[in-house]
């Protein structure tokens, strides 16, 4: 054989080689991608999983921290609830003793009506401090029962006691919410509930309910002057209960704050920040998750997702 | 079998033999590949036996030497294309990173490609104890890897294959002795 057809052999047998390579090349390249998709997948996951562990985590410690403020200011504020409750009585007593003693045509003692009269000229005459009076105590009773609610949503938010629980139809807990709530969404909210019947859960239905109302409060003011709230549930793998607004929407960067006990968005006196932060304590205690999705000028959607096999130890 | 390993002993006949030889050897042996052998394929046992059986008879060496021969050769030119691999003090300290670094690396590689187990008695600072197992049997071509790797680090050391699955033993032992270079 010349030496021309050596290197031609040669040449075929590697021009052979390098499609061989080639091919290999493709198939690596292919698999590398697939195995970088699925990377990149579980990297996502790890990350949401990461986030969800922080925020449980912030959420444990918080709840420790809120059991001891919940019982520090339970036992102060049960005894000045019941005393300015005592003392309002009093107060109706001294005002209607005030008001007989103006009203007494019979002369009074000298240095008695004197007195009196002094107090009719002061800068706040006597019907002022009886309207002011039963203002102040109508203000304070209002801002302790504020509290009261506070209160009651921090030892809620700090509950490790499932409490009572029952098979509970989902669909009853948001009817009963939607008729607590009915007075508030009636005037601007155009409600679009379709329910599917559900298999029943293992919980506490004011528990439950709870979330609902938070939720459903939460759609309400995000709409403004009217708006449409949509509520679905439906179920397969787990029970999935969605509650969309076209409301003003949640800006990105609060987004992740939404479930951090005290953080509100609202108005100074309007929201205590508790009502999201209990609802996630509630449905993760039940072995679930809340997804939020939302965009701002368009509205925000919840979507809470409701294991259908409830724990055994649950149950027990 | 790695395509490395043909793809390697093609170029060493190539190389000492001369690209005639090599296209009448691949042409005799009449491989399923046809010879066109790339790295990252794999390819059956039997190819290289069909090669080693050809060369055997053209060359009337024995097998076992033209493997010592390819093992060195091959050595070297790996010390070329994966120089982390060398990057240790001595040749007894590159043995014993064979099974712990390099095989693990070779994994990563190639995750499909079954690699021979090497355990180790270390006998102190002069001797060595490989036990070699692999159901490819190749371990003249170990035994060609280690001599190629005493060259590569310039050692000089004394190599007896005390037991041989060739010879009906479970494994290959070579006792390796390390000697101080007297040159």
């Amino acid at each position: 054989m010349s030496e021309q057809s050596e290197f031609e052999v040669a040449y075929r047998r590697e021009k052979t080689a390098r499609h061989a390579a080639e091919a290999i090349l493709e198939e690596k390249t292919r698999e590398l991608h697939r195995l970088n998709e699925v990377l990149v997948e579980a990297n996502a996951t790890l990350m949401a999983q990461q986030e969800q562990l922080v925020q449980t985590e912030k959420l444990a410690s918080l709840g420790s921290l809120s059991a001891g403020i919940a019982h520090e200011i339970n036992n102060p504020l049960a005894f000045v609830t019941s005393n300015i409750n005592a003392l309002n009585k009093y107060a109706e007593m001294y005002i209607g003793l005030t008001t007989l003693l103006v009203a007494v045509d019979e002369p009074l003692p000298l240095a008695i009506a004197n007195k009196l009269k002094e107090i009719q000229e002061s800068k706040r005459d006597i019907g002022y401090v009886v309207n002011d009076t039963r203002l102040i105590f109508t203000e304070v009773q209002s801002g302790l029962e504020r509290v009261r609610d506070i209160v009651a949503s921090l030892k809620t938010f700090a509950r490790t006691n499932p409490g009572d629980r029952a098979d509970v139809d989902i669909n009853q807990a948001i009817h009963d919410a939607l008729k607590i709530l009915d007075n508030e969404l009636k005037y601007k909210c155009t409600m679009d509930v379709q329910l599917k019947p559900l298999p029943p859960i293992y919980c506490n239905i004011s528990e439950v309910g709870q979330i609902f109302i938070n939720i459903i409060m939460n759609a309400c003011h995000a709409i403004g002057a009217e708006g449409t709230i949509k509520i679905r549930s439906n179920y397969g793998d787990d029970i999935r209960v969605s509650i969309e607004d076209n409301g003003k929407g949640i800006p990105d960067d609060i987004l992740p704050q939404i479930f951090d006990p005290f953080f509100t968005n609202k108005p100074l006196g309007e929201g205590t920040g508790l009502g999201l932060s209990v609802s996630h304590g509630i449905v993760e205690n039940l072995g679930g998750r809340i997804k939020v999705e939302s965009k701002v000028g368009v509205g925000t959607r919840f979507t809470l997702i409701f294991p259908i096999e409830q724990r055994v130890e649950a149950r027990q | 079998m790695r395509g490395i390993v043909f793809t390697l002993l093609v170029d060493m006949l190539e190389e000492q033999q001369g690209l005639a030889f090599l296209n009448s050897v691949l042409a005799e042996a009449d491989l399923p590949s046809g010879g066109a052998y790339t790295s990252g394929g794999n390819y059956e046992l039997s190819e290289l036996n069909e090669i080693l059986s050809c060369l055997e008879r053209r060359l009337e060496i024995p097998v076992e030497f033209l493997l010592r021969n390819y093992g060195e050769y091959m050595l070297l030119r790996l010390a070329i294309m994966f120089p982390g691999f060398f990057e240790v003090d001595n040749l007894k300290t590159f043995l014993l990173s064979i099974d712990r670094r390099i095989h693990v690396e070779l994994r990563k590689l190639y995750p499909d490609s079954s690699l021979p187990s090497f355990n180790y008695q270390d006998r102190g600072e002069n001797g060595l104890t490989i036990d070699y197992r692999s159901s490819k049997k190749l371990c003249f071509l170990a035994e060609g890897l280690i001599e190629g790797a005493a060259k590569h680090f310039n050692s000089e050391c004394s190599l007896i294959h005390s037991t041989c699955m060739h010879r009906g033993d479970d494994n290959c032992t070579f006792e390796l002795e390390f000697y101080e270079r007297t040159e």
